[in-house]
């Protein structure tokens, strides 16, 4: 009889022995990086007890690092929320056993809304003030220039003539009126001057300052970030860009991209010049390619591609 | 006496051992309540939603259909009957695509009441929604270098009135199968040393389940001619363990599954056969599991399978190449217009 109860005793302490250890936390979160229309998945399916399972686990969630707990126990392993409020968030998950041990494993996520570095540009030239927007340390005009003399596309070329013209061309869509320019208009007849048609101590922007926007993310959520109230506050324009064709009946024709001026430029093998320039299309997707001489002239009867300015400021 | 007394022993002993095993039971008893796991238990709420959608990125659209769950104890009949009872009909439905930790692509849903439905997959009084744009994706797997799949995860998330918390899926996407062998046109002999074959190139930590199908196109003629065809799985629930995959038919198994797509059919005079395609269809471990867990289930079994938080159901990819102009060669023709298996559905030769 002692034997067996002995037994039993040893029996008890083996079997239950396990129930001193603690469990193992584990805390995913996805995506890491969101705004704040994302919903945040945290997932703690990756949590156990001794026997390697997580079935007898229950959680409970802390969501914004002060380890006051914002949600009962619960068996379920994953969360999903929404963070209005920008910001860096800890995110805490406590796993409990049967017994009461505990462990405790964390993230962070990081929400970013809408860009408030914005601030105000005043054309003094004309009075006319525009929206800015910082992104990456750069000022951007977060709208579309729209500075000089309005002449009559069907009239009046632009021409070197020392007086900054535009066409006026008006968006049924958005039953709005919108600035183009030809590339030479754009950079003021001059190759070597940056900040062409753009107010003092701003400039056309480059092939690169262009391409810094898009490098850092992918292409989709790029376009969605910076387009049309994307949250970075640019509200890139996808919609159609014109070009002037020799048409007295529609001066406009519409190739459905926007266009916007970069102060690049290049002459190929052949001696043709080549300008640069970012674009939109209407998929939502963008380009950064180069156009010919012959269609930034107008000349031998082709269409002259036209195009929008976002000024960007210059570096000190 | 004496033997009395040895009764009284024996019957000592017998009360020692009860007694011994008695508290043994009462030891192991405890021992297996104090040192068991407690598992939740699952209560029913007065209902949950339940969820279905099978995600095909080269569909047009993606479909979800919605209900409620119900009790067993309710007259499963009586709420089959009242087709809004089981309805969710005002949820806002969001699917999402990610790539690279960046939600690339994302569609809402409206209800969508010309949905065609197959008797068991869309049950009446089940709510279908449609997605607002339509899917479009890129498949790179019909492309000549296996590109990077630019998505990594689908999600798709349902908010309903009255629940604070969304019903909500995240699963991996998957490539589609590419075939290895044929393209299409071959002449397929279900006889012989040279018997055909079908061969897939497949991801097997993606492709989980799955099933082939025939689809058999004929002309048939009564009074007039008429085109029609007829289906059937040739494999179903095909447990995936080599990339490369190789299926074969076989005469028997093959005529007997053509003769059984044609039990529906009414008798005709003549058929002629035109051509078949053949469907192969993977999908994830979340539709294998659903599969798995609802085959072989009688009515006193009712298990739950759910990889949706806050909901029961399945949200799972499913992804399909098809093979089309399949024809017969001239020894297994003759076996369909002649042979003991399909003679009787008056094939002709042509």
């Amino acid at each position: 009889m002692k034997l067996f109860s002995s037994a039993i005793l040893l029996l008890i302490l083996i079997s239950c022995n396990e129930e001193s250890y603690p469990p193992y936390a584990q805390i995913e979160s996805f995506p890491l990086i969101g705004d704040s229309t994302t919903l945040f998945e945290f997932n703690s399916d990756g949590s156990y007890d001794k026997k390697g399972n997580g079935l007898a686990l229950q959680y409970r969630w802390d969501f914004n690092g002060d380890l006051i707990w914002d949600t009962d126990y619960s068996y379920e392993t994953k969360y999903v929320k929404r963070f209005p409020i920008p910001g860096t968030y800890y995110i805490s998950v406590e796993v409990i056993n049967n017994n009461g041990l505990t462990a405790v494993a964390g993230d962070s996520i990081i929400v970013f809304g809408m860009n408030k570095d914005t601030s105000t540009l005043i054309d003094p030239r004309d009075g006319k003030s525009y929206q800015i927007v910082k992104i990456n340390e750069m000022w951007w005009m977060a709208e579309s220039l729209q500075y000089g003399v309005v002449i009559d596309p069907l009239v009046v070329e632009m021409t070197n003539n020392q007086i900054d013209e535009r066409y006026l061309v008006y968006d049924i869509f958005k039953q709005d009126t919108f600035s183009v320019y030809s590339f030479y208009e754009a950079i003021k007849y001059d190759l070597h001057h940056e900040q062409g048609i753009c107010p003092d101590g701003w400039h056309i922007p480059t092939e690169n300052e262009w391409r810094s926007l898009f490098n850092n993310y992918p292409l989709e959520y790029a376009v969605k970030y910076y387009g049309e109230n994307g949250l970075s506050g640019l509200h890139l324009e996808k919609g159609a860009s014109p070009y002037r064709w020799h048409d007295p009946d529609m001066p406009f024709h519409s190739l459905g991209e926007a266009r916007y001026w970069s102060s690049t430029y290049f002459t190929d093998n052949l001696d043709v010049f080549h300008a640069g320039a970012m674009s939109f299309n209407e998929s939502g997707s963008f380009d950064f390619g180069y156009i010919g001489k012959n269609h930034l002239t107008g000349m031998e009867s082709r269409a002259q591609y036209l195009g929008t300015i976002r000024c960007v400021k210059n570096h000190k | 006496m004496e033997q009395f007394g040895a009764l009284k022993t024996i019957n000592k002993i017998m009360i020692m051992k009860s007694f011994g095993n008695g508290i043994l039971l009462i030891v192991i008893s405890w021992l297996l309540c104090t040192c068991s796991n407690d598992l939740p238990i699952v209560y029913q709420t007065p209902y949950k939603p339940v969820v279905y959608s099978i995600l095909d990125p080269c569909d047009s659209f993606c479909y979800v259909t919605l209900s409620k769950s119900f009790s067993v104890r309710e007259d499963v009949t009586h709420a089959l009957k009242g087709n809004t009872k089981l309805g969710i009909d005002d949820a806002i439905i969001t699917l999402e695509a990610w790539g690279d930790g960046y939600k690339l692509w994302e569609t809402g849903f409206t209800r969508y009441n010309n949905m065609v439905t197959s008797p068991k997959t869309f049950e009446p009084g089940r709510s279908c929604y449609r997605s607002n744009k339509m899917l479009l994706f890129v498949d790179p797997a019909y492309e000549d270098t296996r590109k990077k799949w630019q998505y990594d995860y689908f999600r798709l998330y349902i908010y309903y009135p009255g629940f604070d918390l969304p019903s909500y899926c995240r699963i991996p996407s998957i490539k589609g199968p590419l075939v290895s062998y044929p393209r299409s046109g071959m002449n397929l002999n279900l006889y012989g040393s040279d018997q055909s074959y079908f061969q897939f190139e497949l991801d097997l930590s993606e492709a989980k389940y799955a099933d082939f199908i025939c689809f058999f196109y004929f002309n048939e003629y009564t009074d007039h001619w008429t085109k029609s065809k007829v289906s059937f799985i040739v494999k179903k629930n095909m447990v995936l363990i080599d990339e490369y995959p190789i299926i074969r038919l076989y005469e028997e198994a093959f005529f007997n599954k053509l003769v059984r797509s044609f039990e529906q059919e009414s008798p005709v005079d003549t058929r002629i056969f035109d051509h078949m395609e053949f469907k192969f269809t993977i999908s994830d471990e979340y539709f294998h599991d659903y599969v798995t867990t609802y085959q072989n289930v009688s009515d006193s079994d009712i298990r739950k399978y759910s990889n949706i938080l806050n909901a029961y159901g399945i949200f799972a990819m499913k992804r399909e190449v098809t093979i089309p102009d399949i024809l017969f060669d001239r020894q297994t023709l003759d076996s369909i217009c002649y042979g003991r298996y399909t003679k009787h559905l008056n094939f002709l030769h042509w």
